[in-house]
């Protein structure tokens, strides 16, 4: 289990703003999330790019039949 | 073998601790409605507005019944109590969230026709008038409970001010989505935008609410803010998502809302298949016949996989923001259970967080 250690948010603004404005960055983060995040000048530390892989190998790993499951659980 | 026994004693603290947090969060769902329904019963009107009124409060109640991890009355509580190490101060100011929350709900229902059962009886202008009320008279004299308690006057003019400047936010992120349909091209900045004002300014309120009663400290304040702004794009993101793949099933579609994940296939798909897309959003305006059409398209552009990457982006940010506002327990662990819960992954497949 993960522990209180977040990545840092100048990284997390600055992958926000790149998921947004650049199409060449979507892509890539999924086909190759750690060269192309090395590409962008991002040196996340190990705990930082672990969160990173764990939450894409999660994404990954559901099928959209599971996530659209989850979806159905009420958000407000 | 030492180790497995250490997780299966965490997995019961955890599971006892869950219940615990469940438990406190229904208390907290009947304080709040309570004091609601007394602040309404004492406000110097006529009973049958009174009666129109406590309509739209029963609503509410019934929805933090069934969900009550509801933000508007968790988040000023679990603030507060994050700060001070007591929530029970702050039960004016999570009703006066409440109130805000319920007002921006029913004007919600009334604009994408969604309105309620307990109103189908009632003319739409009896529901604008009750929205108008709610958010705009009744969070006052929420707030102004807070001079019998002995709240100093320099920290009830911070909250009302905040509530006006949040009231202001929210109503221009309101109008830029509605105005969004209407526009030739909509890019994922205006989308991150709208949403940053309509559900972060709202979300960022019930944070900062609960922190202004509790402290004048600037550098907190700020950090619950931000934390409270990132939560609620978080849900306004998860909801978008939500009324197209779960069970609501598309009312976003019959109103032509240009959401997060339709904005982003457009962006993405390219000649005949974003034309085809284009068509079958017009077509779908007051049909369902073509979303299941729609969501195909949508799935083909990886457009539920980048929501949930913004998502979690989004969740990530107030998670690092509440990190650095170091919250007190055990509201910092439920504030952050709050937060786990703001994503688009089945639980069962996010990453946990949550010591």
């Amino acid at each position: 289990m993960e522990g209180r250690e977040e990545i840092r948010l100048e990284a997390l603004k600055a992958l926000t703003i790149l998921a947004i404005h650049d199409e060449q960055f979507r892509t890539g983060v999924w086909d190759d999330p750690e060269g192309t995040l090395t590409r962008y000048g991002f040196l996340l530390n190990d705990q930082e790019m672990t969160k990173v892989m764990n939450f894409r190998d999660a994404l990954a790993d559901s099928i959209q039949e599971d996530v659209v499951r989850g979806l159905t659980s009420s958000h407000r | 073998m030492t180790r497995r026994l250490g997780e299966v004693g965490n997995a019961e603290g955890r599971s006892k601790k869950a219940s615990a947090d469940t438990g406190r969060k229904r208390e907290r769902v009947e304080s709040v409605f309570a004091f609601l329904n007394e602040l309404i019963l004492a406000c110097p009107v006529g009973p049958d507005y009174r009666h129109l009124l406590q309509i739209h409060l029963d609503v509410g109640k019934e929805q933090a019944e069934a969900w009550p991890e509801m933000s508007s009355v968790q988040l000023p509580l679990l603030v507060h109590s994050a700060i001070t190490g007591d929530e029970r101060p702050a039960l004016p100011v999570a009703g006066a969230c409440t109130l805000l929350y319920l007002g921006a709900d029913l004007f919600d229902s009334i604009v994408d026709h969604e309105l309620p059962p307990s109103w189908h009886t009632r003319d739409s202008s009896q529901a604008s008038l009750a929205a108008t009320t709610l958010l705009g008279a009744l969070p006052q004299r929420s707030i102004a409970r807070l001079q019998d308690r002995g709240t100093p006057p320099a920290r009830l003019w911070t909250l009302a001010h905040l509530f006006s400047d949040a009231g202001l936010t929210m109503g221009a992120g309101q109008y830029e989505d509605l105005l969004l349909p209407s526009l030739e091209n909509v890019s994922l900045e205006d989308s991150r935008a709208t949403a940053e004002r309509k559900s972060g300014a709202e979300y960022a309120l019930f944070a900062t609410a609960g922190a202004a009663l509790a402290t004048e400290d600037p550098s907190t304040i700020e950090a619950y803010a931000a934390f409270g702004s990132c939560f609620g794009i978080a849900q306004q993101f998860i909801n978008d998502a939500k009324d197209i793949w779960g069970d609501k099933r598309g009312q976003d579609l019959l109103n032509g809302k240009l959401t997060l994940p339709i904005v982003h296939a457009l962006s993405t798909l390219r000649g005949e298949r974003r034309e085809r897309l284009q068509k079958l959003l017009r077509a779908s305006w007051g049909s369902t016949e073509y979303h299941d059409e729609v969501r195909t398209l949508l799935a083909e552009a990886g457009s539920l996989r980048y929501t949930a990457l913004i998502v979690w982006l989004h969740q990530q940010q107030a998670r690092t923001q509440l990190a650095s506002a170091s919250p007190r327990e055990p509201a910092g662990r439920e504030l952050y259970t709050l937060l786990d819960q703001a994503s688009i992954l089945p639980h069962s497949r996010a990453p946990q967080n949550s010591d």
